[in-house]
């Protein structure tokens, strides 16, 4: 089995490592730009100690793998550390796979590279004998021209029962719940698709990712595009399909004073997944501090947009600390993780797992199980009826 | 819109749009006028061009799209109409009131035929859109200091909604407040063009920014602003278009960032109970009072006080006193 080293550590790192098994690869080491040198990365996670080091010394890691993944983008600003360790990648003549950012298409990289005096991309590829790999969003549509787009969006019926998991910020244990599910369904014999909104997903099992702005199409061909998946899967056998958003569901700004969003940005990313995607159950990833009006908001706002119901909500075992994405979880200990999920039990009467607890998990598979059941009985008989 | 002359405004083709503005000309204070006969039609006359074709290109956009000839049909009513302008001494003006109609390359060659064409589509405010990119490429933000309070008049029923933004709007107006609205479809310019930004749609879009940008261009000369959204969607061929509809409404909502609300409840009690969950959840300012046909939708409404969508003293009374404009 290949060795991957994996650049960066971040939430995106954390799924990999805590799915590590279910990878292709094994994992001989993370780079993290000088922080964490020497830690056991299953330390900051909160999980103990996995047996797999950060480090920064990216010469001996580079040594000791036969692949480089890196599972960021290229930062706005501070980008010089990326560039150089991106070209000591390529340098390496190792295997690159990158999740998010198409390299190939960066121009900054492309600067960096011609200031280097290498050419481009593809003649630094060729140079140093690298192969690389690009694993996004829209993977499946985002090289198709619009033409190609409508035929594939000719077949946009399906029936099987959608499950989506939503959450309330970024960073909370959204796929890691959706990883978790897919499993726990599969175990009690509901045969699982599911559809990734983070482009590790592919990595980690998924079937497809999200179809959410792919190529210069209308956004009724996106809505469609997705149909397409959901055919796919369902005549593949699945029975029911996992999906999910990003980030949070009811933009933040909803409370007064509502901030200015950039051009291109929008806080209703996690609005526009959910409408694309239809869900016909709910799962609701919470924070252990989120105020119980905000919870109950999230949730009528599921119900708004397409009338599903929410059927509980999740929460990782610890809190987050530290900047977004540089965050860090401190393990809760288990008489505070059962205050916090009665708070929101009593207070909304409505269940709350722990994402980690395999009891939690299966609990929520079990109702799962049931719900799919009788929605797939529905279908059924308003087919029948017809 | 207001004409300064008291000249009629012959309408057609006869249909949507021009019923709906027919049916409430003496509150627009306009002689607005059905155009039954071509005959009828003088030297002077102004015909309002009231089609609703940018549905049918939403449709035909999409593949399963009833391909029912409508657009040949609106060719055709500018093509008659352009032949007979053609045939006077003096040719008619003619407004076209439309999203995308007027950008539809095909209509270009008929409108030659008339002695002047006013286009009152949403296409007018690309020239503000042009501004907005603009500021938006120098800085990063805009000026939230000159924000007026924004009312969002949110309705369940194209009928009530206008009725209640016409009735808020001229009560405002005669109080003295110049109130600017901002609305996701075309009808209030014909509560008065100067005092109306339509917020252009893109691809089945709102862009939120551009939303917002309004809302702050308003305060250049208004100290208020209402925000007009109707949520009611119209039926299409696969419930993906309540979807798209959905998603629209929540980047004009977000973009308008209203103080406060005002909805506005019509015949479909489906649509009543959706505006008032997108109320809870969605926006958290004050609910003024909501408006209401008599018998209609308020079970459960997120406003206390319901009011006739005709009772404008007593909304502007409310508006006043509440936010203090």
């Amino acid at each position: 089995m290949d060795k991957a080293l994996i650049y960066k550590y971040n939430k995106e790192c954390y799924q990999l490592l805590r799915y590590r098994d279910s990878l292709r690869f094994g994992i001989s080491g993370i780079y993290d730009e000088g922080r964490n040198d020497g830690v056991d990365a299953g330390i900051p996670m909160g999980i103990g100690e996995i047996g797999v080091r950060i480090s920064a010394n990216l010469d001996l890691l580079l040594s000791e793998c036969d692949i480089t993944v890196i599972t960021g983008d290229c930062p706005e600003d501070h980008y010089q550390v990326y560039l150089e360790t991106v070209y000591r990648f390529l340098r390496s003549g190792k295997k690159i796979l990158s999740c998010y950012d198409d390299l190939r298409g960066n121009a900054k990289l492309g600067k960096y590279l011609h200031a280097k005096k290498e050419g481009s991309f593809d003649d630094v590829l060729k140079k140093y004998g690298s192969h690389y790999e690009y694993y996004t969003l829209d993977q499946e549509f985002s090289d198709t021209d619009e033409k190609e787009i409508r035929e594939k969006c000719t077949e946009v019926g399906y029936r099987v029962p959608v499950i989506g998991v939503w959450g309330t910020s970024s960073c909370q244990g959204k796929f890691t719940t959706q990883i978790r599910l897919k499993k726990g369904l599969t175990s009690l014999g509901i045969l699982t698709g599911f559809i990734s909104t983070e482009p590790t997903g592919r990595l980690l099992g998924a079937d497809y990712e999200v179809c959410r702005s792919a190529g210069n199409v209308s956004r009724m061909h996106r809505f469609a595009a997705n149909r397409v998946l959901f055919s796919r899967l369902e005549r593949s056998g699945k029975k029911c399909v996992i999906v999910g958003g990003q980030s949070f569901l009811l933009p933040m700004g909803f409370r007064r004073p509502m901030y200015f969003f950039p051009m291109g940005s929008s806080p209703l990313v996690s609005a526009k997944i959910f409408l694309y995607l239809q869900p016909d159950l709910n799962i609701l990833i919470v924070n252990p501090d989120d105020p119980l009006e905000y919870v109950r908001d999230s949730m009528d706002f599921m119900r708004y947009l397409n009338g599903s119901d929410t059927v509980g909500l999740c929460l990782m075992d610890g809190e987050r600390k530290g900047k977004l994405y540089e965050e860090v979880y401190v393990k809760m200990d288990p008489e505070r993780l059962t205050e916090i999920q009665n708070r929101f039990r009593n207070g909304l009467g409505i269940g709350c797992y722990v994402t980690t607890r395999d009891g939690d998990m299966d609990e929520l598979s079990l109702i799962l199980r049931d719900r799919i059941r009788q929605i797939t009985a529905r279908r059924k008989a308003t087919d029948a009826a017809r | 819109m207001r004409h300064d002359e008291n000249e009629p405004v012959f309408l057609y083709p006869l249909g949507g749009i021009s019923d709906f503005i027919l049916k409430r000309a003496n509150r627009l204070g306009a002689n607005y006028l059905p155009l039954e006969d071509f005959n009828a039609l003088g030297p002077a006359s102004r015909v309002m061009l009231c089609t609703e074709s940018y549905r049918r290109i939403w449709y035909r956009d999409y593949d399963d799209a009833p391909d029912d000839g409508f657009h040949e049909k609106i060719l055709e009513t500018v093509r008659r109409l352009s032949v007979e302008s053609a045939k006077r001494r003096k040719p008619f003006r003619v407004s076209v009131v439309d999203d995308t109609f007027a950008m539809a390359a095909p209509v270009h060659a008929f409108l030659r035929g008339f002695r002047s064409v006013e286009f009152l589509s949403a296409d007018n405010e690309h020239v503000l859109g042009k501004e907005y990119y603009r500021y938006c490429s120098k800085i990063n933000g805009l000026n939230m200091s000159s924000r007026i309070p924004v009312i969002c008049v949110l309705s369940a029923g194209r009928g009530p909604g206008f009725d209640t933004l016409l009735s808020l709007h001229g009560a405002l107006s005669r109080d003295g407040y110049r109130p600017k609205i901002i609305s996701s479809s075309i009808e209030p310019k014909f509560i008065d063009k100067g005092s109306v930004y339509i917020v252009p749609q893109n691809q089945n879009s709102f862009d939120s920014g551009m939303v917002r940008y309004f809302t702050i261009r308003a305060a250049e000369r208004s100290s208020v602003a209402v925000v007009w959204l109707n949520i009611e969607s119209d039926a299409g061929p696969e419930d993906t278009f309540d979807a798209v509809y959905k998603l629209m409404n929540l980047e004009f909502l977000t973009g308008a960032d209203p103080d406060c609300y005002v909805p506005v409840y019509g015949p479909d009690s489906e649509k009543n109970q959706e505006l008032d969950l997108l109320i809870r959840c969605f926006g958290r300012q004050e609910v003024l009072f909501g408006a209401a046909e008599q018998g209609l939708g308020t079970a459960g409404s997120a406003a206390e006080k319901i009011l006739s969508p005709l009772d404008g003293e007593a909304m502007a009374e409310i508006v006043i006193r509440k936010l203090g404009v």
